[in-house]
This record gives structure tokens, C-alpha cells and sequence, in this order.
């Protein structure tokens, strides 16, 4: 008896090898819409007046008159209304839908909340002028101090899109009030910078541990991203690939952190997800199995992450 | 008045003549009659496919001994009474025994006349034929001791074998000179008549008539000794075969779709066959048979599926090289594949069973090279089977007939197969043969998920038939 297995050269899934180039832009764009079901909020509003806009009851934006211009040529707009486009990421399932972690340089960032806010008119990005900001408000009732401005700063030639950075180009403030009866607290962030921003402290812990997960060979890093969810922070972290070993890695993670592992791997327009809950003692290498899942079931883990 | 002479000498002989019976012949013919089948062959296509086969066999044996027949009759000529159309001319190569009519009325006498002759003249009988079954080889042979010691008796010429005189001494005292001369001229007028219709008055169709089947099918003639002795040869034949085989498959109210990707999936690839058996002539030339046998029936199932995962646990060892040092990861891990599949086994259908037939055999024992038509019954005595086939699921399934209750409901079975021969004498006691031969399924092998299969065969038998007894036994 015989039994020959011939794989099929054309399938993604067949590939086992990895690569030492980023995962391109495209890859990422199309895992993200596919497990995406948060939509930007779309709005406008005149640039000659004060206006807040209140996409829920739990966020509202403040827009400034006479604070912006074109991005690209710094050209003030002085008439008409602008587009706004504000996509809030608060719960921890957010950040792996749009592939965004909360670290800074493999630094891992607690975070209260990150917005992506985008301002257009006449199809030209707009940016806030010097000295104005907007506010964006929204109701955490866990909120915490300590939290400070961080921007999404674009890098280059690795494999994520960007990482946080504090600046001083924005402040938190902390909100606490009672509305009719019902105590609600929250956060304020005010800043004119647009594009990723987000409020967050950095865990900056002594002792940390090197966290290596390694999943089958047919997920590599040319089809895989793999996240650690922290169960007891509102910390997401994208593990980095490494080549030599063929594994994912974060660095900095405390030690004994409980944390809950996610890949999500896109072969062939077929989506595989794995999921592992752990607590990370050493850096012995943890073993992710990932199971074809549809957009719909990754959403679902996501959200009860 | 001289013409009927000799008829008359040759009627006084032979007029109270009877042909002896062999013992228990019409039990014999009773008990055949019994035994006979009744419409057995019209049971189904292969009976009437083995009428047909049995027919044309005939007809061919008929065609062939026939012609074989008259050949050897025309040249045998120390069997016949002939006269020589110039003995007058070259007594001196002729010899004549003769006896006196006196002597002749005896009713275990005859008279023979023998006349070598140059086998390219031809002969005339003789005979007045009134009895055709007399074969006057026959009264030779069996009465020659009588005959001739009455000869020496009448000749003043001692001679206890058969061997040439001369005629004339011969003659002249055994008849007077008128009787001889008027026996002369009859055998002159009787030899040029005889010439001109030698087919019509040859000892062949005296002795033999036309539809004379015993003869025909080498039966030998009532009396045993007419032929000489008869063959009694028991032989024992080892053989193999190379076999080219087919699978007929019946669905039973399958799908077709199953069906045909059940019969693409498998493929028949040869087999073979080997076995003993033990034979016995009947007549000088059918030859029953029986014996065991192995064979066993190769098929290749060849399942090629698409789209097929394959998922692996594999040890990967990765070495990192570092500064301070080279790490070495070992990870064991999975991978998996998806791609198409092709599955090949060698399926085995074996049986034992008991081949059963009758041939013919055409020429003599002592010829160097035979051919021989055969057939016969295969009964499956037992089967068993492994391998794989698919399920109405299209799943391979196992079809060892051990340890799954057997998947294959019938062990037993009935086959038919035909044959032709081509035996080559080695010595006395050893034969070689080559048989090319089908042989037709007729029981189907059902499986226990409804679909039933037929297997027939082609092959080249190829063989040893070794002679038990000595030489040629003869009876």
C-alpha cells in the first residue's frame, strides 16, 4: 500500500516559510476589515463656529471656529463646513480589530482609550492651527489617574504600522459628574493633534519576562498577527515576529501576568483564529493552535475579550 | 461359373459369422442412458455457450479424425487382404497363403491373404464383404495360429512365421491347376476393377463405416484388439499460469455515481494460477481430469482525492546564533497541508478450488507434438479476500475477509473455462504443455454494501504432465 500526499504549490496555506520583510500594508487592511465591525463616526460642522458634536452618549467631540487649515498647504479654511471622521477604540477586543497595540517601543502602555480623528474638506486632510484644540469626551466609569497624552507616530520597516509616543502636544483631564441621579466619570482629552491619539501610562514593571509564542508552521509571519490580551489591564500587545526562531515575542511583560493569547491568521481569504489563556512565568515557548474561524466568530471572541 | 469361385469359398467362410459383444456393453449403454443430463445446458447463456464450445469441438474432432482415419487405413496395408495388380508379374515379391476350401468350412477359420505390396500401389480387397465387421488385421492377430499351422500342414514347405514364400510353390499345392488358373483370372479382373474404385471398395470404409463414432472418437471398435491394445495412461500435471483477468461489476440499485467511482478506482492487475491435477485418458484420445488449484486475482485501487488536508506532527529544531552564544529551539509542532491524495493498494482475491474438465486430444500417444481442446467447471471451493474499496460514502474501507466479519458475502462460487493445448512429448514418462485458456465467472461475489462483481480470465498455462504409469499401459 501506498499513500502519496501531493501539497498544492498555489496555496498559502502550504507555505511555510517566513520572511524577513514587514507584512505589507494591503495584508493588514484586509485583516482588519474583515474582523472590523466598528464604524468611524461621520459628521460635520461649521468652520465659523463653536460646535460639539455627540456620537453617543458616552463621546462627544468639541470642534473650535476659526482653528483650522489646510494640511498640506496650511492654507486656513475660513468658510464651509469640515468632515469629521472619529473612530473610538475602548475595549480591549478595539485594539486587535484594527491591529492596534497599546505599546510604546515594546513597552507595554495601559491605555483608557485611543481615537483616530480625521478631518477633511474639499477631499484635502485638515489639521487644527497652532494653539487651538479640540476635546474629545467619553465616559469610562474605571477611570484612573495617572494617564498621559501619547500620539501614533508611523514607523517605518518593521512590522507594525506604528507605536505610541507621549508627547506634550496633549493633555488628560478626568471628568466626574452626576446627571439626573447617575454618577458618570470619565476622561478628556484635549490636544490639536489629529490622526491616532490616545491617553495611557506606561508599566514600566522590574521584573519582566521575554514572552515567546510559537504557532504551526503553516502560520508564519507573513499571514499571522498574534496579540497578548491582558486580563487585568486594558493592555493590548502585538507580539513581534522573530525570524531566527520562528516564534512571536513581546518583551517587558510582568512577571506572573495572566494574559490571554490571540492569533488571527489570514491564509488563502480564510480566516484562523487561536486563543489561549496563560500566565507567563519564564519564557519558555507557549504553543498557539489556531482553528479556521469566520470574521463573525473572531468578532465575537474579540468583543468578550 | 470360375468367377464365383472365390466368392464362394469366401461366403462358406464367413456366412455364419458373428461379431462378438464385449461383456456388460448394453449395461454400459442403460447405465449412460441414466445418466444422461436433461436440458442442463439450456439453463443459461454459458450452457448454451458451452453447447456451442462442444459443437464446434466436435465438429472440428469429426473433421480431423476423419481425414487422420483414412490416412492411416490407406497405408496400412499388412491389416488388409489385397491382391497385387502385377503379383502375376512379380511373384517373386509377393507371398500367398493359401488353404483348401475343405479346411475353411471350419467355423473359427478364415482365410487371409497377404500380399506385401509397394505401399505407393495401390490395394484392392478381396472381400466379398458380406460381413463388414470383420477386420481381417483382427483375424490375423488372434487366429494366425490356427491358420498357419494348418498351412503347414497343406505346404511341404516348413514356415512357422508369416514370412514371404514363393507363391507359385505355394499355390500349385494348395490347388489344382484349373482351380488356380480360374482363381487367377478373378484376381486379375477382381484387382483392375478394385483399382478404379479403391475409395469406394478401400478396407477403410469396409471396416469402418462412415458414422462409425467409436472409431471417430477413439473409442476403439467392440473388440479391443481391432486397434491393437488400449490406452490406460494416468498422468499427473503441475502447472502455472500468468492470468490476465476482468471484473464485471452489478450495482444492485446503487448509484451510478458510486459505480463508476468505484470502478475507476480499481483496476484488475493480472493475477495467476497454479495447481496439480490428475488425468486419465478415456479412448485413445479425450482425457478427463481433475485436480486443485490456486489462483488468485490482483486488483490495483488507485483513489486519488482533492482537496485533501493533511495535518503532521513534526519536531522542529531551529538554531539561533548569538553573542553570548547559540540557542537551539526545539519546537514540537503541526503543519498542514492541503493538496490531493492518491492512495494505492494491491487488492488480492484468492480462491482454492477444483478444476473439473474433459479434453481431446488429437494424434497419437507416441506423436511428438499434441494439441488438445479442453473444458470444464471451476468450482470455487474457498475464497478470501484483502484490500480496500470504497463505501457508498466514498470512504476506503477495509475488505480483508478477516476481521471484519467479511465484506464479501460468498466464499463459494462456480466457474467455466476452455482450453487449448499444445503438448510437447519429452520422453515416455514426460510431458510439457502450453494452454492458452479463458475462464468465465458465473457466480457473482456480492459485497455487504449491495454491489456485486464478476471475475473472469485469459491466461497461458504452462505445465508439466508426467506419465504414472509405465510408458504406455496398454489394457
Amino acid at each position: 500500500m501506498s499513500d502519496t500526499f501531493v501539497p498544492y504549490t498555489y496555496l498559502g496555506i502550504n507555505d511555510t516559510v517566513w520572511t524577513k520583510r514587514p507584512l505589507t500594508s494591503s495584508f493588514v487592511d484586509s485583516v482588519s476589515a474583515a474582523i472590523n465591525n466598528n464604524f468611524s463616526f461621520v459628521d460635520s460642522f461649521d468652520v465659523n463656529a463653536d460646535n460639539t458634536i455627540k456620537f453617543n452618549p458616552d463621546l462627544s467631540i468639541f470642534f473650535p471656529e476659526h482653528a483650522y487649515a489646510y494640511r498640506n498647504s496650511s492654507y486656513p479654511v475660513t468658510d464651509g463646513k469640515i468632515n469629521v471622521q472619529i473612530l473610538a477604540l475602548v475595549k480591549k477586543g478595539d485594539y486587535i480589530k484594527y491591529l492596534i497595540p497599546t505599546s510604546a517601543k515594546n513597552y507595554l502602555l495601559q491605555t483608557a482609550g485611543s481615537f483616530f480623528v480625521h478631518l477633511t474638506k474639499n477631499n484635502q486632510e485638515v489639521a487644527m492651527l497652532p494653539n487651538t484644540s479640540f476635546k474629545i469626551k467619553w465616559t469610562n466609569n474605571n477611570a484612573f489617574s495617572g494617564l498621559n497624552f501619547f500620539e501614533g507616530v508611523p514607523l517605518a520597516n518593521i512590522d507594525s504600522l506604528f507605536t505610541w509616543a507621549q508627547t506634550p502636544n496633549g493633555t488628560i483631564s478626568y471628568w466626574d459628574s452626576t446627571s439626573l441621579g447617575t454618577q458618570k466619570k470619565g476622561y478628556q482629552i484635549s490636544t490639536s493633534i489629529t490622526n491616532w491619539i490616545g491617553c495611557s501610562n506606561l508599566l514600566d514593571t522590574a521584573n519582566t519576562v521575554r514572552l515567546n509564542v510559537t504557532l504551526p508552521l503553516n502560520y508564519t509571519n507573513k499571514n499571522s498577527f498574534v496579540f497578548a490580551v491582558y486580563n487585568d489591564k486594558n493592555s493590548v500587545v502585538r507580539l513581534t515576529a522573530d525570524y531566527a526562531t520562528r516564534s512571536f515575542y513581546s518583551l517587558h511583560v510582568p512577571v506572573n501576568s495572566s494574559i490571554t493569547l490571540v492569533s488571527i491568521s489570514m491564509i488563502d481569504n480564510k480566516f484562523y483564529a487561536g486563543t489561549r489563556s496563560v500566565t507567563v512565568a519564564n519564557a519558555n515557548r507557549i504553543m498557539l493552535s489556531p482553528v479556521k474561524s469566520s470574521p463573525a466568530e473572531i468578532i465575537s471572541l474579540l468583543d468578550n475579550l | 461359373m470360375q468367377e464365383k469361385v472365390f466368392d464362394n469359398f469366401i461366403r462358406s467362410k464367413l456366412e455364419n459369422y458373428s461379431s462378438p459383444v464385449p461383456g456388460g456393453l448394453w449395461e454400459k449403454i442403460i447405465r449412460d442412458k441414466d445418466q444422461r443430463p436433461k436440458g442442463f445446458w439450456w439453463r443459461n447463456r454459458y450452457g448454451l455457450l458451452t453447447v456451442i464450445a462442444v459443437v464446434v469441438v466436435t465438429a472440428v474432432s469429426l473433421f480431423y479424425v476423419t481425414n487422420q482415419k483414412q490416412n492411416n487405413l490407406k497405408n496400412n496395408t499388412n491389416s488388409t487382404l489385397t491382391i497385387n495388380q502385377a503379383s502375376t508379374e512379380q511373384n517373386k515379391k509377393a507371398s500367398v497363403n493359401n488353404n483348401s476350401t475343405t479346411d475353411i468350412n471350419t467355423p473359427d477359420q478364415t482365410v487371409t491373404t497377404d500380399a506385401e505390396i509397394n505401399s505407393t500401389q495401390a490395394s484392392v480387397t478381396a472381400s466379398s464383404r458380406k460381413n463388414d465387421n470383420i477386420s481381417t488385421g483382427f483375424m490375423i492377430n488372434h487366429h494366425k495360429n490356427g491358420l498357419f499351422s494348418f498351412l503347414q500342414n497343406k505346404n511341404s514347405k516348413t514356415n512357422t512365421e508369416s514370412s514371404p514364400t514363393n507363391n507359385l510353390e505355394n499355390e500349385s499345392t494348395l490347388f489344382s491347376q484349373n482351380e488356380w488358373q480360374n482363381f487367377s483370372s478373378v484376381k486379375n479382373s477382381n484387382a483392375e476393377l478394385m483399382s478404379l474404385n479403391k475409395n469406394v471398395y478401400s478396407l477403410n470404409s469396409l471396416h469402418n463405416p462412415p458414422l462409425n463414432l467409436r472409431s471417430i472418437f477413439g473409442l476403439g471398435n467392440d473388440c479391443p484388439s481391432a486397434n491393437g491394445n488400449e490406452r490406460n495412461d494416468w498422468y499427473l500435471q503441475l502447472y502455472a499460469s500468468p492470468d490476465y483477468t476482468m471484473k464485471s461489476l452489478s450495482g444492485n440499485g446503487l448509484s451510478n455515481t458510486y459505480l463508476q467511482k468505484k470502478d475507476s478506482t480499481e483496476k484488475m492487475f493480472g493475477g495467476f494460477t497454479v495447481g496439480a491435477k490428475i488425468s486419465k485418458n478415456v479412448g485413445d484420445h479425450f482425457i478427463l481430469n481433475a485436480g486443485i488449484q490456486y489462483s488468485q486475482l490482483i486488483e490495483k485501487f488507485n483513489l486519488s482525492t482533492v482537496n485533501e488536508t493533511r495535518t503532521t506532527v513534526v519536531i522542529v529544531s531551529r538554531t539561533v546564533i548569538r553573542p553570548q552564544g547559540d540557542t537551539t529551539f526545539n519546537d514540537t509542532t503541526t503543519v498542514t497541508q492541503i493538496g490531493y491524495a492518491v492512495r494505492k493498494n494491491l487488492n488480492s482475491y484468492k480462491n482454492i478450488e477444483i478444476p473439473i474438465g474433459l479434453g481431446y486430444e488429437f494424434g497419437e500417444v507416441k506423436d511428438k507434438w499434441k494439441v488438445a481442446v479442453n473444458g470444464g467447471v471451476i468450482i470455487h471451493v474457498t475464497s478470501w479476500y484483502n484490500g480496500e474499496t470504497l463505501d457508498t460514502s466514498y470512504k476506503v474501507v477495509s475488505v480483508a475477509s478477516k476481521g471484519n466479519g467479511g465484506f464479501y458475502k460468498s466464499s463459494t462460487g462456480l466457474s467455466l473455462y476452455g482450453s487449448i493445448s499444445l503438448i510437447r512429448k519429452i520422453n515416455d514418462k514426460l510431458d510439457v504443455f502450453a494452454e492458452p485458456y479463458f475462464r468465465v465467472g458465473l457466480t457473482p461475489i456480492s459485497s455487504s454494501i449491495g454491489y456485486s462483481q464478476k471475475f473472469n480470465a485469459a491466461g497461458l498455462t504452462l505445465g508439466v504432465r508426467m506419465k504414472l504409469n509405465n510408458k504406455k499401459q496398454r489394457l
